[in-house]
């Protein structure tokens, strides 16, 4: 009979764990198989989309979409996303968009086994995700609405400050989300906190709006996801760009309307 | 464990949650929401969703909305084999989930034209302002389908939902199809399917007979 000593054994799982990662790394390495982001820097879903590759620690390559020039909508770009929508990610071969579709491919792809996943595997708690990515579309748009924030850039539109209770509505959501848990999915950071913190950031950062009196818990759960050592070096940029575009337009809007 | 539908027949994303459950063979009770009285809004059905939309699912103590989000789960939890509706390898299921985000934004659209909620509890009119959104819409599925199905040669969750929005256009009987020949082929092909007919067919029915007359008498109102 042979006998193999337990130590061995997890030596050398984790001595072809380690060959395994780093043998895949070299081929894509060869390869060239880099992971490219089409994005637009100011715009949000392009930023939670770059969060979850920045959240993996994965190597990438940046190609920012010219939208003034419409590239988005030139045959080169259309082969990755027929949708002509930013933003769009390339894989290899393989192409992918819409930022949350994009964030789950990607933490299915490459998120390491772990107890606090980004997206968990079990199907329950990857349900509660699942739900909140849909849901903070709704949430999303309650708050973009109010913040109008095509009317005001592209058009000739200021804010109706009477819509301020959609922002609030969207609190409300948030703040029922997340109970009494630190992250809205749960007890710990997923992929759906970056998708819905980002509005009530858009409106702090576009239309300086603090007024968290109400909701002292999503308060604290903004700063949480602000806080996470990749939030500056994914978003500063581009929300500093569209709170500059958006600020600036809407002074101008409102002196023209007057 | 017992899996409780909460939705009313004539809703489509219920529908398209209720072909998932068919396709997955899993019994289920279906609990009619009272919508006319606003059921969806009150505390109880708050509870179980904030949003205060249906479908919602509940299986045993577990609550989950948002009709992409709960096929999402059927399929995680209890699917199993081949040709799955929600398939496993990453690149695949993340074709599956771009289309089934698509599938969102062409059913908002066609919700919008229609202005189905509008029409059936408002006493409002279609909007044919949002018509170019709606070619849009079935341009994307053009663009979109390079087969027979919308990911890989076999039904997944992304025919379900990228179709459920469109067979909204027969409540109008809309006709301007004939630029989108592959588009048709694939909506009679998802509406052949006999999970999707046995879901499907008597809910549409019943939401025609709702939006129809309704459609016709508002509009009629208005130009009085």
């Amino acid at each position: 009979m042979i006998r193999v000593h337990g130590n061995t054994i997890l030596t050398c799982v984790i001595f072809l764990q380690i060959f395994e990662i780093h043998f895949s790394y070299s081929i894509r390495k060869t390869f060239k198989m880099v992971l490219k982001l089409y994005l637009m820097p100011a715009s949000p879903p392009s930023r939670n989309a770059l969060m979850v590759i920045n959240a993996l620690g994965l190597e990438h390559e940046i190609k920012p979409v010219n939208v003034a020039k419409g590239e988005q909508k030139q045959p080169e770009y259309l082969a990755v996303n027929p949708r002509g929508k930013i933003p769009a990610l390339q894989d290899g071969e393989y192409t992918i968009a819409e930022s949350r579709a994009i964030a789950c491919y990607l933490c299915n792809k490459y998120e390491k086994n772990s107890e606090n996943r980004l997206y968990p595997t079990c199907p329950q708690a990857r349900g509660v995700v699942d739900q909140l990515l849909y849901a903070s579309e709704n949430m999303n748009d309650m708050v973009i609405g109010y913040l109008n924030v095509g009317g005001v850039i592209f058009g000739s539109a200021v804010v109706d400050e009477e819509k301020v209770t959609e922002l609030h509505k969207a609190l409300a959501l948030a703040n029922t989300y997340l109970g009494s848990n630190n992250y809205v999915a749960g007890e710990h950071l997923t992929i759906a906190d970056f998708f819905t913190a980002s509005p009530f950031i858009m409106a702090e950062e576009l239309h300086d709006f603090n007024d968290y009196t109400n909701y002292p818990a999503v308060k604290a759960w903004i700063n949480r996801v602000r806080a996470l050592p990749y939030f500056d070096k994914t978003n500063n940029e581009g929300l500093a760009a569209i709170a500059k575009m958006y600020k600036d337009k809407l002074a101008a809007n409102k002196a023209a309307a007057k | 464990m017992v899996i409780t539908l909460h939705s009313i027949p004539a809703s489509p994303p219920g529908r398209c949650v209720v072909t998932t459950l068919h396709v997955l063979g899993l019994e289920f009770e279906e609990k009619h929401v009272n919508s006319v009285a606003k059921e969806h809004k009150k505390p109880a059905f708050l509870a179980m969703n904030p949003r205060g939309c249906f479908p919602v699912l509940t299986d045993g103590d577990f609550i989950i909305a948002e009709s992409f989000a709960i096929a999402m789960y059927l399929c995680n939890k209890y699917e199993n084999g081949e040709n799955r509706l929600y398939p496993l390898e990453p690149e695949v299921r993340g074709k599956v989930d771009q289309l089934l985000f698509v599938g969102s934004v062409i059913y908002d659209s066609l919700l919008q034209y229609l202005n189905l909620l509008g029409v059936i509890y408002d006493g409002g009119v279609m909007a044919p302002e949002k018509l170019p959104s709606v070619y849009h819409a079935l341009g994307l599925c053009e663009a979109f389908l390079q087969g027979d199905f919308m990911v890989e040669d076999h039904f997944t969750l992304a025919d379900i939902f990228m179709s459920c929005g469109l067979y909204l256009l027969d409540l109008i009987d809309f006709n301007d199809y004939g630029a989108y020949p592959k588009t048709v082929a694939w909506l009679k092909r998802v509406r052949d399917w006999p999970y999707f007919k046995t879901a499907n067919d008597k809910g549409m029915e019943e939401l025609d007979n709702i939006y129809r007359p309704l459609l016709a008498k508002n509009t009629q109102n208005r130009s009085l």
